[in-house]
């Protein structure tokens, strides 16, 4: 894989080739390698190893971004050439500020607090082999067979880097390992779902995750149809994760400028219960990613919502500068880059991908908010939530692969999948006991460090056939 | 079979699948004043559906309540839902090609590793009966 060394040798090679004022070179790529199964049987085994190099160059206000995965000295040229042409012919952007250097990168006192990044990289991950993935598969397939179910999903490993470099002597270098377990366990009507995934395959146990899948799918067999109404919901943290995620596009400056964020006019006020709270944190030990963002700026540790209060929003550089000359900065707490935004060009300025819930405190497992639980259902996940209200921010989706009734404090037994309608605020205002946060994984919304949560009044409007 | 680039392996996907036009000249004027009581929903901006694709839900930014022919007035907001089968049985009428437009999104992602492709679904102006509408606001 591509190094900090080399690296730095391309960029030394772009910065020669360009008569640009100024040039950022960002760094991406790596192996990524994925075994799926359907079936009971692998039938895809792919893998592919690719570098990017991304040059954005600046004359006077202009910047436009060519890339390239050849790194011989004509397709570098090609490519400061590409990059160099389309920034001449761009508009003069007044946002764009002068590339950061080592010093503005670090952040200031009012980005949010320092912090230091774990490592991500773990040479067990980045060893996985194809043979490791199969005989992961045929741990999951075993597990399917015992219990006379069908089982589909996919085994992945990656080794990837993120690094960038400027002409303001700015450098900074990412790599991390990544592996990731999804199983889907069908039966004749019914299903169950796990998923995992880690910079460590350590914390992954396919055997396990098989394990629950399989019993999520015996014990929905055979599922009831019952009204839809409002209900208190146990939602496991993968239900969690998909829903809430739906919200952090809108913890962003620019969608505060661009009013189009649910937070407008909401800063500083409670919208939530009391035992919410949410940072975002790259340096969480259960997270992962990048520590600096598409500038290069350091990712800070940002407190969004405290006790139900929303506390502030996340920024780029252009974007913080944009704020404190906006109607909007009296109204909108701290106003610092904190290590938020995308690579530019872009339209979406910043958002936090590093999200984690603060644990409550006093934690309930899935199986205590369920003996707790006088008539409620439990949610195993969700499935293809779209928004349907973005002030309110009322979501649509459906249930999926488990949903079970619990009454009396027992599951007892699986129901046909429900819609749901909810407002995230009225979600959030309504949770009863939380668990102790984990990394959670779902399909709608990146990884996060989600309880589940027991909810009341969740609002299901209709009834699927299955 | 579709695949996304060279690198990724061809999947089943319906990238162009779309609705024929009505074969006797209907435009919506005409459908409009053949109704007597509906919601003409239009700007779809909020699309749902199960994994077995039988429980749907749509919204819309803007619609009209038709009256006795006519349109009345507006309505925000207004959603549509229901199941697949029923839905689609329930159709009676579909304007005809004049008012045909090819519509589609240009980021459907399938598939893992996930490929994103353009799709292209033509329609036209059509009717349905007895269809559920409000759904995304009941009780939220």
């Amino acid at each position: 894989m591509l190094n900090k060394s080399q690296a730095g040798d391309i960029f030394d090679r772009i910065k020669k080739l360009s008569t640009a004022d100024e040039v950022e070179v960002l760094f991406s790529g790596g192996k990524f390698a994925l075994t799926r199964f359907a079936n009971n049987t692998i039938h895809q085994n792919v893998a592919e190893e690719n570098h990017i190099v991304s040059v954005r160059t600046v004359f006077g206000g202009r910047t436009a971004r060519a890339f390239t995965n050849k790194f011989d000295d004509e397709s570098l040229r090609q490519v400061v050439r590409s990059s160099e042409s389309l920034a001449k012919v761009q508009h003069p952007d007044s946002d764009l500020l002068p590339l950061p250097d080592s010093v503005e990168a670090t952040g200031s006192a009012d980005a949010g607090a320092t912090y230091t990044a774990p490592s991500r990289h773990f040479q067990q991950t980045a060893e996985i082999t194809p043979e490791l993935r199969a005989e992961g598969v045929k741990r999951i397939v075993g597990v399917a067979e015992r219990h006379s179910l069908t089982t589909a999903g996919v085994f992945s490993s990656a080794e990837s880097l993120d690094g960038v470099f400027n002409s303001r002597g700015l450098n900074d270098w990412h790599t991390q390992t990544s592996a990731e377990v999804s199983i889907t366990m069908l039966g004749a009507d019914s299903s169950g779902w796990q998923k995992a995934n880690s910079p460590d395959v350590a914390n992954i146990n396919p055997l396990a995750l098989a394990e629950i899948a399989a019993r999520k799918a015996v014990e929905s067999a055979h599922p009831r149809e019952i009204p839809a109404g409002k209900y208190t919901v146990i939602l496991e943290p993968a239900a969690v994760l998909d829903v809430v995620g739906f919200m952090f596009w809108d913890y962003s400056g620019m969608a505060i400028l661009d009013q189009r964020s649910f937070l407008s006019g909401r800063i500083g006020t409670k919208i939530f219960g009391d035992n919410v709270t949410i940072w975002d944190d790259v340096a969480h030990p259960l997270q992962a990613g990048c520590p600096f963002d598409g500038e290069g700026v350091k990712r800070q540790r940002v407190a969004l919502v405290e006790n139900g209060v929303v506390k502030r929003v996340v920024y780029a550089r252009a974007t913080a500068e944009r704020m404190k000359q906006s109607e909007y900065r009296d109204k909108v707490g701290p106003i610092a880059a904190t290590g938020h935004g995308f690579a530019l060009p872009n339209e979406m300025g910043e958002m936090p991908q590093n999200i984690v819930f603060a644990p409550v405190g006093d934690p309930q497992t899935v199986d205590q908010m369920i003996a707790s639980t006088e008539r409620g259902i439990l949610v195993t996940r969700l499935w293809y939530i779209r928004e349907v209200d973005p002030y309110e921010k009322i979501l649509t989706g459906m249930t999926r692969d488990g949903t079970f009734y619990v009454e009396n404090g027992r599951v007892q037994c699986g129901v046909r999948n429900f819609r749901l309608n909810e407002s995230l605020i009225h979600m959030l205002s309504n949770v009863e006991t939380m668990s102790v946060p984990v990394r959670a994984s779902g399909e709608e919304s990146f990884d996060m460090v989600v309880p589940a949560m027991k909810v009341k009044d969740f609002n299901f409007t209709e009834v699927t056939k299955f | 079979m579709r695949a996304e680039g060279w690198n990724r392996l061809p999947m089943i996907r319906m990238t162009n699948i779309s609705l024929l036009p009505g074969e006797k000249p209907l435009s919506l004027e005409q459908l409009i004043e053949s109704t007597d009581h509906a919601i003409l929903l239009q700007t779809n901006r909020s699309w749902s559906i199960d994994d077995k694709r039988y429980n749907f839900q749509f919204g819309c930014e803007i619609g009209w309540e038709i009256k006795n022919g006519k349109r009345a007035r507006m309505v925000k907001n207004p959603s549509y839902s229901g199941i697949t089968t029923e839905f689609w049985n329930s159709l009676d009428a579909i304007c005809s090609r004049d008012e045909w437009i090819l519509w589609g999104t240009p980021n459907c992602g399938k598939g893992q590793p996930q490929q994103v492709m353009g799709t292209g679904h033509g329609a036209a102006p059509s009717r349905f009966r007895g269809i559920k509408v409000g759904s995304a606001y009941k009780s939220s």
